[in-house]
């Protein structure tokens, strides 16, 4: 343990910050909570998207997919939630531009369809990927839900759903719900 | 200050360290140190050799997990210890701190638990007496209400990372800075790309991102707790001179069109075409596929579910736990029609499969459900922010990677990534293709 030698060599070192003010701080206003809970914590909709789904792409396969991206790029849409099947490609895109998407989608080799009014629902859930079966989880439990969802993505703290927005709505109920639920267990 | 493995694995490595704190206080700062445990796997004092230690005994039994945090925290215990002396030798008086004398309280998550609160009085008083604190990474204490003492915890992957920021945090520290053998947050794995720049900035979502996906730098948890108590936080090499990176806050940098190009370890992809389930049991047999992984806690990436399919990416370690769960699985559902689904490995069918299926055929309801399976395969990511939501991005790095003659099974993307799922045979002809024309070239 340190001396009494020791505080008063100390108090000639140079200090940076005022040691002494920082341990009041520290007591008058106790502990500070650093982590945020696990699992899921909120719930977020992200309405106004279109939902393209194309099927029938001919062979060879990868290069008919690029094909539409060229497409689709060429009449100025940015695209997310792309996702391969086979002969089949989906993706969303803002409703705004659900006009430029549906000219566009007519030179490709393959059937589209469109469909408007979809949303992404945001499932956050902190430090995601090192809890490990939290992702299975929350599909489970979106599945087990009833809703059903079209697209799923990931990012390092949220899930995102892509869904229409009457099910997006109903779907973020739950979940909220499930959250309140566990919160008062 | 914290310091990783390699930065205190060998007396060389941990003199250069404390000479980083040493020039700290010289600068007049007050330092406070955190160590991980000395050396990597496979070396004596490592987390790893420690388990190791228990498992000699029987690999049959089991530890407990609050046995295997008392034992994995040792590492810890003595690196502190071990720097505190170099610094002392140094001439600078020092103490080593277990977490819950540096106030670190957790919840009682044995193996992962979550840092609740950091009392830093325990740091300020030695602070105050010109002590450098050396505080052991990786672990806090639960206190159990109404029982004397303390549990001991480890805080999982990140665990020392995690310790730094919330130490700085507590501390109003005016910066944290993660030491290790590397000049900061790179563009890509040197490994691969030699000469992947070290980025100045970064901010803290980027540096989670590329963490998430896969990128060794600094763990999200550290930088979330780091961005919301607002620390700066820098990313070191303890071997050179070199200045890092910082990470900031998102309104502190206007950002940049790509961050860098990450890659995950080995995965497997599992592929379930559910053409051969009923309608109205297809959700049910999603719901119970999703539930059991979740169950056996297991990682998932790139999950495709769409009516007609379900697919998802495993890390390779987990999957024969996957393959053991799901070879000859019986899942029966009786929702209106009733029906007995049996799963089974399209490419190897095994007895398991075929006993169930021949045994449950006198009921006439057995369904062979076949999934297919991809070994060898890994994720190549590119992180960005805006660019992310330009048009074309998709097809660009499709085309390249087409050109480059690399095959992509699966996409994925979020708000600050794209990510295909190709053959791991191909990675570093990926990393290095994507790198050149997203990074290098940039993306014009």
């Amino acid at each position: 343990m340190p001396t009494k030698d020791d505080d008063q060599q100390a108090a000639t070192k140079p200090f940076r910050q005022d040691v002494s003010d920082r341990v009041v701080d520290a007591l008058g206003t106790g502990e500070t909570e650093f982590e945020k809970k696990r699992g899921i914590n909120t719930v977020e909709i992200r309405p106004g998207l279109t939902r393209a789904l194309i099927t029938g792409l001919p062979e060879p396969i990868m290069a008919s997919r690029i094909k539409v991206l060229e497409v689709v790029r060429t009449a100025g849409v940015s695209i997310d939630f792309l996702k391969f099947a086979q002969a089949a490609m989906s993706f969303v895109a803002a409703d705004e531009d659900h006009k430029k998407l549906e000219t566009a989608l007519k030179q490709i080799d393959g059937k589209s369809e469109l469909e408007k009014d979809c949303c992404i629902v945001s499932v956050h859930a902190v430090n995601m990927q090192d809890e490990e079966g939290l992702v299975a989880r929350i599909i489970s439990e979106v599945i087990a839900s009833g809703e059903s969802v079209d697209h799923i993505g990931d990012m390092h703290d949220r899930l995102l759903l892509v869904t229409d927005s009457k099910t997006g709505d109903r779907l973020a109920k739950k979940l909220r719900d499930q959250i309140e639920k566990a919160a008062s267990r | 200050m914290k310091f990783g493995g390699t930065s205190v694995r060998t007396p060389e490595a941990r003199m250069r360290a404390a000479l980083r704190v040493i020039s700290a206080v010289e600068q007049g700062y007050m330092p406070v140190v955190v160590v991980s445990a000395i050396g990597r796997k496979g070396e004596p004092y490592a987390t790893d050799t420690l388990i190791g230690m228990l498992n000699e005994i029987d690999p049959s039994v089991k530890p407990d997990q609050r046995e295997l945090d008392l034992l994995m925290a040792c590492g810890e215990i003595l690196s502190s210890v071990i720097f505190a002396h170099t610094l002392k030798a140094l001439g600078h008086n020092s103490m080593s701190m277990r977490g819950g004398q540096a106030g670190i309280r957790t919840d009682g998550t044995y193996g992962n638990a979550r840092i609740l609160a950091v009392n830093p009085l325990g740091l300020f008083e030695a602070l105050k007496r010109g002590y450098i604190p050396v505080v052991c990474g990786f672990q806090g204490v639960w206190t159990q209400g109404g029982l004397p003492g303390a549990e001991l915890t480890t805080l999982g992957r990140g665990g020392s990372d995690t310790t730094a920021s919330a130490v700085a945090a507590a501390l109003g520290a005016e910066a944290v800075e993660i030491y290790t053998d590397v000049d900061g947050v790179k563009t890509a794995d040197p490994d691969f790309v030699p000469g992947a720049p070290t980025l100045g900035k970064v901010t803290y979502d980027e540096v989670a991102e590329l963490a998430y996906l896969g990128a060794k730098v600094v763990h999200p948890r550290a930088a979330e707790i780091a961005m919301r108590f607002d620390v700066p936080l820098w990313v070191k090499n303890t071997f050179t001179d070199h200045p890092g990176t910082e990470v900031v806050q998102r309104e502190d940098f206007p950002g940049r069109r790509v961050t860098g190009v990450s890659h995950t370890g080995k995965l497997v992809y599992v592929q379930f075409d559910l053409g051969c389930i009923k309608a109205p049991h297809k959700l049910p047999f999603q719901a119970h596929v999703y539930e059991m992984l979740a169950k056996e806690g297991i990682s998932l990436h790139m999950v495709d579910l769409s009516p007609g399919s379900i697919g998802f990416a495993i890390p390779r370690e987990q999957f024969p736990g996957v393959e053991d769960l799901f070879d000859g699985l019986v899942i029966p559902i009786s929702d209106g029609e009733s029906s007995i689904y049996v799963l089974g490995r399209h490419d190897k069918p095994t007895v398991a499969a075929e006993t169930q299926l021949r045994l449950l055929a006198p009921l006439g309801k057995a369904i062979d459900v076949p999934y297919v399976v991809t070994e060898g395969a890994t994720m190549v990511s590119l992180v960005g922010h805006e660019y992310m939501q330009q048009p074309g991005v998709f097809e660009s790095v499709l085309t390249t990677l087409h050109e480059n003659k690399i095959p992509v099974m699966q996409v994925s993307d979020s708000d600050f990534s794209l990510s295909c799922l190709i053959p791991e045979s191909e990675l570093r002809k990926a990393v290095v293709t994507l790198h050149d024309r997203f990074v290098t070239q940039g993306t014009a």
